[in-house]
């Protein structure tokens, strides 16, 4: 039995061990709910085992080391570990000769690991493999940014880290720019470029913590390419957003622990059931220095709520993320980089614009002119440009100050058409809506800020699904009949709703409508047309909206579900529905507006809703309601 | 075990769903289709121009259900699917040979 002897822990006693501090650390979780001393806590017990086992199996390594040393990679190297991450392996050769002879052992170690039910990833690699640019498969290379040293020979790691790898970064770091860039982009346009889902994945949808990865991964090539330090990337970042990030991720960490915790498995996504969970159990809030409670803690009342805390932060590292990419994406040079330089012709006497970002003239300009708020998204609506980080606080401060009440009414309401009937109406509402300004306008939009109402088919949250509706509504104006493929053949459906969009007198109406249409559901009102009428009509008298068109307004609010209705349930192609129909809408002017609204409306409800089919439908009722 | 194919005006969907759950069928596979029978399509005018629009929305039901309901599957169907006017569809019955439930290989009328 002598070689079963495994020097400091037993085979029994590792599992043992492994077993009774994981059960400490969910223990402490439990208690305390702090999620970044389950990650420390977790880090060092796999730390102790992998350095016992690495003291068995490379025994004749300890007194003569050389050539050979073992890494932690991703989560571990970061010393991140969830209950159920995975751990990241390298073993590090000076060359292929050293690999041939560790094969054993290196299998043993591993075999070891999975036995405790860690779940292992690794890899073999000599030194000069690390110093190379793998276009194939640069997500090893990026695994690099986050590499720890386990155990052997340190002097090799030492050349991987103050020499080879450095190397790599300052030669490639716009390859490692671009490709995490393309990466990230793909995956926000998998989750439909919103953070706003119903049920959304908190390690891989916009903001969740693979965006916080990819700001430290940005900020950390940077410093690494320029000053081959490898300093705390968070302390790259501008000072402003690590104040917002920092409590995001720990709220974020905390969600994470508690769905490996109660999911008993590497699941990411909050699903209804773990956010009442998370609610009841106030999983996030527990620390008593939430900012949003005024430093006193208080469990979030409703699952709802808990969730608006959860889109809140997980918005702030989404905009940091956006930002960083922005920033480290080269895009100085080339077609992108003249068209962007072109951009800053938009430059007027209120607003200078540089690449791709609106600034203001005179940053205290907005406090005395309380227009100037409006006419910033006026041309961020206008040109789809993004908001300066200067812009964004001098619009939160004079927003803070009131400066939203100076505004005479009429001004409002002239301003605002403008801005919902630009093409990136919808990009402009989002930035009002998340600094402050939609519902200082508006504060009937609060009942429905982040809110997420379960149900079977809607995706989005309900402010989500509004813009998304306003979205989609100018993307169908973006069609043009002339450019079809081949223009004899009959139109697509859309390209002829494209068309009715086009004729439209007052199209500004129905996108006022759009944006209000499900407000009432955040309202207490039994039925949520009747809350969103109420809340529309005291935003009309507001803003002095001239009594026919609060009728028009009215109407569509109020009949907002009439068409789908009548699609789903009537016989289109009876004379008598149409007739019924075209009784209800009077004009054609409404009945284009109706049309287009509900088409708005379906296509936002997630993205396969809108079928062909149902287009189809949509527009045969139309048609046959305007022949009427 | 018989399979029953039905298509339907896309405005009876609710009234024949719910008859037939009132005659105790439980699921059903719900299709957007298109097409024609007899009666072709016709000709269409937009804004000055003529099409021709051949294919028309429907919607397909498709279920298999025990020998025993099978009859009152169909007449469920008819009932709530019949307006009496050209395209309010068919409805196509066919022998089905054996049915598994793919979670615990239930075989016949238990796998339905």
């Amino acid at each position: 039995m002598e070689n079963r002897n495994r020097g400091l822990i037993s085979a029994f006693s590792l599992s043992d061990f492994y077993a009774s501090e994981s059960l400490r650390i969910q223990q402490s979780f439990d208690g305390t709910g702090d999620g970044l001393a389950v990650l420390r806590g977790r880090s060092e017990v796999v730390d102790t085992a992998v350095a016992s086992l690495y003291r068995h199996y490379f025994s004749s390594q300890l007194d003569q080391p050389g050539k050979f040393c073992m890494l932690a990679l991703g989560g571990y190297g970061r010393r991140e570990l969830f209950p159920h991450s995975d751990i990241d392996l390298l073993f590090l050769t000076e060359s292929s000769a050293e690999q041939a002879s560790q094969r054993m052992a290196i299998a043993a170690l591993l075999r070891e690991l999975w036995d405790l039910r860690l779940r292992v990833g690794h890899s073999v690699h000599t030194l000069a493999e690390c110093g190379r640019l793998y276009r194939q498969n640069l997500e090893f290379n990026v695994a690099l940014l986050d590499c720890r040293y386990l155990a052997g020979d340190p002097e090799l790691f030492n050349r991987l880290h103050d020499d080879v790898y450095p190397h790599l970064v300052s030669r490639d770091h716009q390859d490692l720019f671009r490709n995490l860039a393309e990466i990230t982009r793909a995956r926000h346009r998998k989750y439909d470029d919103t953070i706003f889902h119903l049920e959304p994945n908190l390690k891989e949808g916009p903001g969740g913590l693979r965006d916080y990865h990819v700001c430290r991964w940005l900020a950390r090539i940077s410093a690494i390419a320029k000053h081959k330090v490898w300093s705390p990337p968070e302390e790259l970042w501008p000072a402003a957003w690590r104040a917002e990030v920092g409590p995001a991720w720990e709220f974020l960490c905390a969600t994470r622990c508690f769905l490996h915790y109660f999911r008993e498995r590497d699941d990411n996504q909050l699903s209804y059931e773990c956010q009442d969970e998370a609610c009841a159990r106030g999983i996030g809030f527990q620390r008593g220095a939430d900012p949003d409670c005024g430093g006193t803690w208080l469990p979030p009342p409703s699952p709802e709520d808990w969730m608006r805390a959860y889109f809140r932060r997980v918005r702030s590292i989404c905009q940091l993320t956006l930002r960083l990419l922005d920033d480290y994406t080269p895009a100085g040079t080339g077609l992108y980089g003249l068209f962007q330089n072109w951009r800053s012709r938009l430059s007027n006497a209120d607003f200078s614009v540089l690449r791709e970002k609106v600034y203001f003239r005179q940053p205290a300009v907005p406090a005395q002119d309380p227009a100037l708020v409006l006419r910033l998204f006026e041309i961020v609506a206008r040109h789809g440009l993004e908001v300066s980080r200067e812009a964004e606080r001098a619009v939160a401060e004079a927003v803070a100050h009131g400066v939203t009440n100076l505004l005479e009414s009429g001004v409002v309401w002239n301003h605002f058409r403008q801005i919902l009937c630009f093409p990136a109406a919808a990009k402009a509402l989002r930035e009002m809506n998340r600094l402050g300004v939609l519902r200082a306008l508006f504060p009937e939009f609060q009942a429905i800020d982040s809110l997420v109402i379960r149900d079977f088919f809607h995706r989005y949250t309900v402010d989500e699904h509004s813009f998304m509706t306003i979205q989609n509504l100018h993307a169908l104006s973006r069609r043009k009949l002339r450019d079809r493929p081949n223009p004899d053949a009959a139109p697509e459906w859309e390209d002829r709703l494209a068309e009715i969009l086009e004729e439209l007198e007052q199209p500004e109406l129905l996108y006022l409508a759009l944006l209000f249409h499900d407000v009432g559901k955040g309202m207490e009102t039994p039925d949520h047309v009747e809350g969103s009428r109420q809340a529309v009509e005291a935003i009309m008298t507001r803003i002095e909206l001239a009594p026919p068109d609060r009728t028009t307004v009215r109407f569509l609010i109020v009949n907002h579900l009439e068409m789908s209705t009548t699609l789903q349930r009537r016989d289109i192609f009876e004379t008598e529905t149409v007739r019924a129909f075209a009784e209800k809408v009077e004009t054609t002017e409404r009945l284009k507006m109706l049309s287009l609204l509900t088409y708005a409306d379906i296509k936002s409800v997630n993205p396969e809703a809108l079928t062909p089919w149902k287009t189809e439908l949509l527009w045969r009722l139309y048609a046959s309601t305007a022949n009427h | 075990m018989k399979k029953i194919e039905a298509i339907i005006q896309p405005s009876r969907f609710d009234a024949v769903k719910d008859a037939l759950h009132e005659i105790g069928v439980e699921g059903m596979t719900v299709l957007e289709v298109r097409g024609h029978g007899r009666q072709k399509g016709h000709t269409e005018f937009y804004r000055g121009n003529e099409y021709k629009v051949d294919l028309l929305p429907k919607i397909k039901i498709e279920m298999v259900v025990p020998d025993a309901l099978a009859e009152q599957a169909v007449q469920a169907i008819l009932r709530a699917a019949k307006t009496g006017k050209i395209g309010d569809g068919k409805v196509f019955l066919t022998h089905v040979d054996d049915a598994i439930r793919i979670r615990n290989d239930e075989r016949g009328d238990a796998a339905l």
